[in-house]
Order: C-alpha cells, then structure tokens, then sequence
C-alpha cells in the first residue's frame, strides 16, 4: 500500500537517502532529480536494484557449486565418444543401463548417452549439428530414414569400417533378420545397424469383450468364434458386422462398440502401408536410374477401397467420434473393449500386461488380403548410424564396437530386451532361445506371434529417400478417401485411384527432386 | 572531440541491439531473400533456381489451401477476438464488488501456455464427451423436437467444417490480453466526458458509441494491427491439435506449412519464398488497414 502514500509534488529533498541510493544520485539531471521520485517509487526501484543484485549472485554461486568442467576429455585415458539417443522419460534411466555396462565391460572406451530425440519430422538438431561440424559419434536414426540420411550424406558407410574390424559382413547379413537389415542397405552399402526390431502389427482381438457380446445375444456366436480368428479379409469383414453395436440418442446414432477400424492402425500413413501389403501392393521400385513411387499399385488402391468401405458402411464421422473419446494407456477403447480388435504394436504387450492383467485377448496373424500373403506383417525399427564427419579413426572405431555391442553381442542385445523391452533385431541373440524356454509365462507366450513376424517377414518401409514426404502424402490420401471429400478435379469423392496417384506423383516429385540436387553436388 | 567520444561510447552502450538485430534479423531476413530464389536444402550450399520456387507456389493446391485457411480463419478470428474482447473489458470495467476477482479469472486463460490449453480444448471439444457439445446437445434436442430437425452435434475437430470455428472458439477463449489493454484504455476515458455527455441526455448506447469506441480508439486499432499479424503466423494450436494433420487439411496454417517444408522437407528456399509472400500480405494488409481506418482513429494528442 506504499504506492497510495505518496503524495505527489511533495519536496522530498529534505528526506533521509536510502543507503546506496545511486538512482537519486544527480540533482543536476531533472529525469534523475529528488523531484521526480516519491519515496516510494524510489524504495522500489532500489528493491528492483537489489533483487536484480540477489539474483545475479544466486545464479553465480549456482553455476559455481553445480559447473563441472564437462566435454570428452578425460585424463584416464579413454576415448570419450557422445551418443545421441530417443530414449527419455522412464526410458531414460533405463536405456542408460545398456550405456553403463557397455562402459563397464570397456576400459578404453567411454560413451556419454545424451537424449536428443529425432524422428520423420525432427531431426533438425542433428542436421545443424552434421553442418555445424558438432555431430555426436553415434547417433540412433529410425529405419525408415537411413536411405534419406544416407542420400544427404549425413550418415558414413559402414562396410569399410566392419571390414577394418574384421568382419563379414555377409556373415553378419545372415544374422540378423532379413527386414532389418535390408532397411539399412542403400545404394549397395550398409549405413546402420538395426538396435530393435519392431514386428508390425498382430491381430489382437479382445475375448472377454467377445464373449460377453455373445452372452448378451448382440454378437452372433456362428460368426464370431472367439477361438478362431478370421485367417482373410472377408473373414474380418463378417467379425466386424457382427461385433459393431450402435445406440439411437435424440441426436442420432452412436457406435458404442467397433470392430478393426482399418486407418486406426497407428496413423493413416500405417494403415495404408500395412493393408497395402496385406493385399499384395508394393509402394516402390528401386531402379538405381529411375526409382519409382509406386503408392497407386492397383492392389493398394484395393486396399484403400476395402478401407473407405469400412467408413460408408459404418460413417466415418461416427467412428471418430467414438474412436477421439478414448486415448492411450488404460483409455486405450481395445481395453475397454469399446474397440474389440486392433491391429497392435509390440507395446500393447506391456500395455496389457499393466492395465488388464487379467483380460483374455487373442493374437494371430494380420489376416490376408485378396492378393496377398498370409502373415503380412512388415518390420521396422531403430538402428545405430555413425553420422558423417567422424574422421578420427580412434573414434570411429569406438563408435564402430559400441554399434556392434549393442546390436550384435549377446550382453547387449540380452540386456536390451531387459532394460527397454525392445526385441533385438539380431538372430543369435541369447533372448529368442529364452523366450521359447519360458512358454509358462504369459508375457513370453504373448511375444511368440511377434517373434513368427521376425522369422518370416520380408517387408519393411521401402528404402528410399523421401520417406517423410512420402508418409504424408499416403495419410493424406487416406484422409480424402475415407472421409469421402470431395476432388475439386472432378466434383465427385475422391477415389483411391484418384487420390493415391496424386500421392504418388506429389512424391516422385520431392523424391525426384532431392536425388536431382545430392547427385548435382557430386 | 568530445561529441566523437560520446557518439562513440553511446555506440558502445547500443552494440547489444545493433549487434543482435544485425546478426538474429536483417542477416536472416537478407538471407531468406536470397535462398527464395535458390533451391536449399540446408545440407548443402543453395542453388540459384530464380523465380522457380514462386513459380510452383502457383501451382501447389496445398499452398493454395493453406493461405486460404489462414486468410478465412483471419477474417473470422480476429473481429470475434477483438468484440470478444471489448465485450469482456466493458463489463468488467463496471463498479462491481469482486471486480478484480473477476478481472483476474477472465485474465486467467492468457497465462496458461499455449500447450496446454490446446491439449484442454482436445477434451472440451471432442465430439460425444466434450463439455461444449454437452452443453450443445440439449438445445440441439429442443430444436430436433420443436422444428423436426435432425441436428447433430458437430465434431469440432474430426470434420474439416468445425475445425475453423473451434479455433475461433479457442481463440476467443484466450482474449485476457487484449482485454487488459482495453480496461487500462477504458480507464483512461476522460470522466468530464461522460458528464457532458450525460447533460446532453445521452444513454449508455449514445456514450460508448459515440464517446468510448473514439476514446480508445487508438487501442483497438493497435489490437487490431497486432492480431492481423499474430494471426497470419497462427501455429501452435493446429500442431497440437492435429498431430497428424487435421482432416480435408483444414488446419493447414500458413506458417504449418512454411514449417514442414523448411524443416520437415528440408526446402529451405521454397519455403524462404513463402515466408517472403506472407510478409508481402502482411505489409499490403497493414499498409490498407492503416489507410483505411485512419478517419476512425482518434489521437487526443493531435491538433
């Protein structure tokens, strides 16, 4: 209440000064006068003065007690490698393990872990780091984007350097999983190494939900046997209209329960990919001269009509409505069996397991397309790059042993799966022998679908660069297909045809133009 | 002498801002206007490619769509926000028990990060649980019943024709800025003013017409201005919202746009061109704004 005190205009000349009240200090400078500062305002610019003062020596005395003289110079000896990671939050701490006994097991080597996530539409920060002449020594780069780093020469081949090392690396081929490695071959050189495997998707479907539908005389049990999964995609047709269960309110129909919505597979762009390959569509054809997209395949435009039927027959707007009212974790609309069957990730293993200890789901394979292959599940998955700009041979060597330990050593790959509960992309590994080991256990009975993925699957994202573009083009054709918009080429709906040869073409062009430009600087 | 040294030091005293407005804006700017006409892909040294990035802007549907959300989404949001805004201010400026208390809850919404109001908004607008169709549903129901209708409530975010209006919403939702300018210029509003006013029988209609919408004047043009460009840029919340991109595009932002093809698809220099048409807009806009609003702005200080 100082303020209101004050009384304008007053002579304050006669006032006591404030001890060190420097603000007053020239009479001779009207704007710094006693004239024109009430006590008041003066008291608080002096507090200003001091808090300004304070805080300043906090921060020094904070940098003082809490600065250690950091970077990679060590005087024991070590060559101090820098890894940049995505693993953080509760992954953090966990991920750290693996870099804690890599350290432990090396006495020459020591890698500093340092979480800086990157993935389609953040790698930013390690561009300006590659440019900027700074780039860690390892660094983890999604599958789906090796050939792209590769094409931009962010990445260094690794052939030589396995060589140098003394390996085969046609041996080390046939080691790991075929999807795995195949994403990080590009131009006919390896670029990465794949860390975790990613098996993507099983068909999940939830029992309990199943049976209490048919118990309840809504799910008709000839249709529906909750025991026999459908092996075709007009097997998964005849579930769907079985299970989907809808209420009449004064404001129109509302779904209360759904079968496989076909673009809820992680995303639009996913759900393209994975039925695309579910009825035998390929996305891109590698020819070193003229690489192709190939996303308006006629049996991906099949696939993408099989979806937009699935959103006329059952409303899209309805769908979404049910489907934006749930979200992840224990709001996740399979477990609350709102949503009876999903396609699901790795990670619905651990969900389960911590929200619905005791809920029965099945798993078997994503059921075939017409024109496909049964089991058509693609994998993906993290990999281990050295980012180019490394040239010190010490280093890269260090880097070179780290990728190695982690990716294809039975301590690292085992204590992967321990720490992040990730799968190593790598056959030896003590892990799969474990699994089939421990059948009594639900968690390793529920990976054995996923581990058949790993043993069979020839698909992965197609390796090329433009992968970014590319997933945003399918989602996009995706989202104009099944919410039926309209093509203002023709006036009518967009049809797959129509939509995925208009993602094809928007990609070939960013493709063609990116290969044009890294080719012209060579 | 004397005068070089002082011209000196006062250089010196200045260099922060010289050297950081020179380093942090015209270089970027200068540069952007560069790699316009260049194809750059950051990676490696950019291309002379002349007027083929603006020549493709031409062509590109999506450029297209985005410029047309974010001029629709403009013309709405900013007269709701500033009549929001003004509404808000005026009834708060009322002598009224609690009226700090009411200053500070309406205040509020402008504080909470951009972020997480968003992720709120998720919520409050999802389609079958969200508080507002909640409150919408029974009024909805009324007119069904009375009128034979067949109303829905909208899905704000899964149907590309709710998506702007939401927005709007949204925005309006977060006015306490702007609001906080109008009571400090409300305040300012002479009191002789409306005393004359009152001894020539003016109502409260006649006042704020004809009194305080020219008192200040000055602060709405002022919002006005800055809620054009703030507006043009709009960003943060379509990227919250739709993570993934928002259905039939239709929170595809200008600046969205700008953003994933500098960083996303690391063509720098195309969109270097967009940033430099936005600007363009955003200057033409300003320049007619001004032109046009100069007979309705009223500086007590002018003669």
């Amino acid at each position: 209440m100082g303020v209101r005190s004050a009384r304008p205009g007053g002579d304050f000349s006669k006032a006591p000064r404030p001890r060190g009240a420097w603000i007053a200090r020239n009479p001779a400078v009207p704007w710094q006068g006693h004239a024109c500062y009430t006590p008041a305002m003066r008291k608080s610019l002096i507090f200003m003065r001091n808090s300004l003062v304070a805080l300043g020596a906090i921060g020094l005395v904070a940098f003082l007690v809490f600065a250690r003289p950091g970077g990679l110079s060590g005087d024991d000896g070590r060559t101090r490698i820098q890894l940049w990671h995505p693993w953080g939050g509760p992954m953090l701490e966990a991920y750290q393990r693996n870099i804690d006994a890599f350290n432990a097991a090396r006495d020459d080597v020591a890698v500093r872990g340092l979480y800086v996530p990157n993935d389609m539409s953040s790698n930013q920060k390690f561009f300006t780091a590659v440019i900027g002449n700074c780039a860690p020594d390892v660094i983890f780069v999604d599958g789906p984007q090796v050939a792209e780093w590769a094409e931009r020469g962010l990445l260094l081949p690794l052939d030589d350097l396995l060589r140098e090392a003394g390996y085969d690396v046609e041996q080390l081929r046939s080691e790991f999983y075929a999807p795995c490695w195949e994403q990080c071959v590009y131009r006919g050189n390896v670029w990465a190494l794949t860390f975790c495997a990613d098996p993507n998707f099983c068909f999940f479907w939830n029992k309990n939900a199943i049976r209490s539908g048919i118990a309840a005389g809504d799910i008709d049990a000839a249709v529906v046997d909750p025991e026999r999964p459908p092996a075709t995609v007009a097997e998964l047709d005849a579930w769907n209209r079985a299970v989907t269960k809808a209420r009449q309110t004064s404001t129109g129909p509302q779904l209360e329960r759904l079968g496989l919505v076909p673009w809820g597979v992680y995303g639009n762009a996913n759900s393209i990919f994975t039925w695309g390959v579910a009825f035998g569509g390929s996305f891109y054809r590698d020819d070193p001269q003229a690489p192709r997209v190939t996303a308006n395949d006629p049996r991906n435009v099949a696939a993408l009509d099989w979806m937009a039927q699935y959103a006329r027959q059952y409303g899209y707007g309805r769908i979404s409505s049910l489907q934006s009212s749930f979200g992840s974790a224990e709001q996740n609309p399979f477990i609350l069996g709102k949503q009876v069957i999903q396609l699901g990730h790795l990670s619905m293993i651990a969900d389960l397991e911590q929200y619905a200890p005791d809920l029965e789901v099945g798993m078997s394979p994503i059921p075939q397309g017409p024109g496909g292959e049964p089991n058509p599940a693609w994998v993906g998955g993290w990999t281990l790059a050295i980012p180019a700009g490394v040239t010190d041979p010490v280093r890269r060597r260090a880097a070179l042993d780290f990728i190695l330990w982690s990716c294809a050593s039975n301590e690292g790959t085992s204590l992967e799966v321990r720490t992040s509960r990730n799968l190593p992309a790598w056959r030896p590994s003590p892990f799969f022998a474990e699994v089939r080991a421990r059948q009594d256990e639900p968690r390793m009975r529920r990976l054995v679908p996923f581990l058949d993925i790993l043993e069979t699957s020839r698909y992965q994202r197609p390796v090329m660069p433009a992968q970014a573009r590319y997933m945003d083009e399918l989602s996009r054709a995706v989202d104009r297909v099944v919410r039926g918009d309209t093509n203002p080429a023709t006036g009518r709906p967009w049809t797959a045809e129509e939509a995925l040869r208009e993602a094809t073409q928007r990609t070939q062009r960013h493709l063609d133009l990116m290969l044009e430009r890294s080719r012209g600087q060579r | 002498m004397k005068a070089e040294r002082e011209l000196a030091l006062g250089l010196a005293f200045i260099s922060p801002i010289l050297i950081g407005f020179s380093v942090f804006t015209i270089y970027p700017m200068v540069a952007s206007l560069y790699y316009s006409f260049c194809s750059y892909d950051v990676l490696s040294p950019p291309r002379w490619i002349g007027l083929g990035n603006f020549r493709e802007l031409l062509t590109d549907p999506l450029y297209r769509k985005a410029l047309w959300n974010t001029v629709s989404f403009t013309v709405f949001a900013v007269p709701v926000t500033i009549v929001t805004a003004l509404a808000l201010a005026m009834l708060l400026n009322l002598k009224l028990r609690g009226q700090a208390l009411y200053r500070t809850i309406f205040f509020l919404p402008s504080i909470v990060p951009i972020v997480a109001s968003s992720v709120l908004w998720l919520w409050l607008l999802n389609k079958d649980y969200g508080l507002i169709n909640f409150a919408l549903r029974p009024v909805l129901g009324l007119l069904n019943t009375t009128f034979g209708l067949s109303l829905e409530a909208p899905g704000w975010l899964t149907s590309p024709e709710y998506a702007k209006p939401a927005l709007v919403l949204m925005a309006a939702w977060g006015v306490g800025g702007s609001m906080i300018l109008y009571l400090a210029a409300l305040g300012d509003v002479p009191k002789q003013l409306y005393e004359a006013a009152d001894i020539d029988g003016a109502g409260a209609w006649h006042k704020a017409r004809h009194v305080t919408l020219p008192m200040i004047s000055p602060v709405l043009f002022f919002t006005l201005i800055m809620g054009l460009i703030t507006t043009f840029q709009y960003f943060a919340q379509p990227m919250v919202l739709w993570p993934n991109g928002a259905p039939g595009d239709s929170g595809l932002f200008y600046a969205l746009y700008l953003f994933q093809n500098a960083f996303i698809y690391l063509r720098m220099g195309y969109a270097s061109a967009q940033a430099w048409i936005l600007f363009l807009v955003i200057v033409v806009i300003t320049v007619f704004v001004f032109r046009g609003t100069r007979r309705f702005v009223y500086y007590g200080g002018e003669a």
